[in-house]
């Protein structure tokens, strides 16, 4: 049991120090920093734009850096209708809304964009080694759960390496951009905003694992990957339409708890129960997908 | 002496192809092993169903005596380089050393001058740090070779080892094989059979799947019951280029004993010997058995 966690451990570390040397996961890494940067801009841009207009109504000169007025749009209620529909309503976002507005922003630009990052870059990771025959030197050492875990958890470190550098790149941004901002609160939001962004990504590597891990072809695993994942919105939205309490509706409901799309609402929860049940769910899809995908490999001449 | 390997009545198919047929061979403990046969005659496959990359049909293999591969039981004991996997790229020889003999059970604090011995034996050294990426296709080869013989296994597995090497680099790889005789068991798959000639000490023969020859270099070569005189022109009345002896089972003589009697009956004939070769060479004998070349 030791033996096969250190394992599993090892081939995690291989797996994270091969990825971030390659350039797909710097081209990939610089598109998700270039969305937190991009976010960061947006609600800087949203906000000089909101205090503009106070500023009008109070008759007073426009300040050049956008957050002198923040207390007054949060008393206003512009903060809280701009989160209300991405955190799941207006009771939400009025909970929340006594951290940081932009670490909570940044948070949902993170939990959409880190799934996204993640099934792109884990998708091709045990395909591309089944392709090139390189697994070969991880399979005479040990195996075949402890690689493909190992090589989950790999991935899953390369969400909270992506996610640091975001955290860091928001943080700084949002300092340098914005006035008023409390040094610590906002790197205390946006680090928590982003390692729930990790945990809510957690289903979304699986399903990326077990299609690399049932597609022997890198490209047909990442397509398959993306097209799972871009269509589960609209399965959701389908099965939504049809679930009721007779049996095809029962059904549908059955089949809406595999869309981890389903739980991005219970991760801006202030309660630790909800947002543990979600985690536990997480790791429960993820593992769901990942067996899907590893009942091939397991089985599958490498 | 007790078998490294045994393998009885293995068979593979790939969809309608039957890639190996009842194949039956066995790899005595501490010795080199050549395995031998034209292309497609399931070298490969019979490699890759050894070191667990396939599952075979039927039959049965016994590494080590341990069972079949199973990384839990074999991991540490058994090195392979596989024919045609690719390294990855990003990484240095010295990092994906590290993280393999990690894998394969060496300890935190031998693993650096493990890694090191290794390198040395291929004669990596000086590119240990430089990325995979950069390295030269030679280069890359001494490093899969290095990864089979990290951690000193029991059983080393070598499909095509000197495929990519210059003839210096191929020389002193045999030599580092050599060096292994009687304390690692080899297999090496090659068709290079100069190579294997003078670097094994056994061999198994395969075509289409199917033993065709085992035993050991002497046996299959003829060395232990054949010679060749190759005689200068002029020949003698009655007297071809060459000559051959064949001891058969019945004769009472050792071979040397019989070639010294052949070469003074063909110094009395006024014969003038020009060069005198036990056996066939290898490579006759495996286009004997399995035919020229499909």
């Amino acid at each position: 049991m030791i033996r096969s966690l250190l394992d599993t451990w090892w081939v995690a570390v291989y797996e994270l120090g091969e990825a971030v040397r390659t350039r797909l996961f710097q081209l990939v890494i610089l598109a998700y920093l270039g969305g937190i940067g991009f976010s960061v801009w947006l609600f800087t841009e949203i906000l000089s734009e909101a205090e503009a207009r106070i500023a009008e109504t109070l008759m007073v000169p426009a300040t050049k850096t956008p957050g002198a007025l923040l207390p007054q749009l949060l008393q206003n209620g512009d903060i809280r209708d701009l989160l209300a529909p991405l955190v799941g309503g207006d009771q939400a976002a009025l909970a929340l809304l006594d951290q940081p507005p932009l670490g909570l922003w940044v948070g949902v630009f993170s939990m959409g964009l880190l799934p996204m990052v993640l099934v792109f870059t884990a998708s091709g990771t045990v395909s591309a080694e089944i392709r090139s025959r390189s697994i070969r030197f991880l399979l005479v050492r040990t195996g075949r759960l402890e690689i493909a875990v190992g090589k989950l958890v790999g991935q899953t470190m390369l969400g909270l390496v992506a996610a640091t550098l975001g955290v860091g790149l928001a943080w700084g941004m949002g300092m340098v951009m914005m006035t008023g901002n409390d040094p610590v609160a906002l790197a205390v939001t946006l680090a928590t905003r982003c390692a729930w962004s990790c945990v809510f990504a957690i289903p979304f590597v699986g399903l990326a694992m077990g299609a690399s891990l049932l597609v022997g072809n890198p490209n047909g695993a990442r397509v398959f990957a993306a097209l799972t994942f871009f269509a589960m919105p609209m399965c959701g939205a389908i099965l939504t339409h049809y679930s009721g309490p007779d049996f095809a509706g029962r059904l549908c409901d059955l089949a809406l708890l595999a869309i981890p799309m389903r739980y991005w609402t219970e991760f801006w929860s202030t309660d630790l129960t909800v947002q543990l049940t979600a985690t536990g769910r997480s790791v429960i899809l993820a593992t769901l997908y990942f067996a899907l995908g590893f009942a091939r490999f397991q089985r599958r001449d490498l | 002496m007790t078998d490294a390997l045994r393998i009885v009545g293995l068979e593979k198919r790939f969809g309608k192809r039957k890639a190996l047929d009842a194949l039956t061979f066995s790899v005595p403990q501490g010795s080199i092993c050549g395995l031998i046969g034209p292309n497609g005659a399931g070298k490969t496959t019979t490699m890759s169903i050894i070191a667990g990359f396939l599952t075979a049909d039927a039959g049965e293999v016994d590494l080590l005596g341990l069972g079949p591969f199973d990384p839990t039981k074999h991991a540490g004991k058994v090195g392979i380089l596989p024919q045609d996997a690719e390294l990855p790229v990003s990484s240095t020889p010295r990092q994906l050393l590290n993280v393999w003999g990690r894998l394969q059970g060496i300890p935190g604090n031998r693993i650096a001058a493990v890694v090191d011995d290794v390198l040395g034996q291929v004669l990596l050294g000086e590119r240990a740090d430089a990325r995979i990426a950069t390295l030269s296709h030679g280069m890359r080869r001494r490093v899969t070779v290095a990864s089979a013989l990290l951690g000193s296994p029991d059983f080393v597995l070598l499909d095509e080892p000197t495929s990519g090497l210059d003839p210096a680099q191929a020389r002193h790889l045999r030599d580092a094989l050599g060096s292994l005789r009687g304390r690692t068991t080899v297999l090496v798959s090659s068709h290079n059979l100069a190579e294997l000639e003078s670097l094994c000490d056994r061999v198994v023969v395969i075509d289409h799947g199917q033993c065709v020859r085992e035993g050991s270099m002497e046996v299959v070569t003829g060395a232990d019951r054949e010679v060749t005189v190759t005689l200068a022109a002029p020949f003698p009345s009655g007297r071809g280029p060459t000559v051959t002896l064949k001891l058969t089972r019945d004769d009472p003589r050792s071979l040397p004993e019989a070639t010294t009697d052949l070469l003074r009956e063909l110094i009395a004939d006024g014969a003038r010997v020009a060069s005198v070769q036990p056996g066939s060479s290898l490579e006759a004998r495996v286009l004997a058995d399995t035919g020229a070349a499909r």
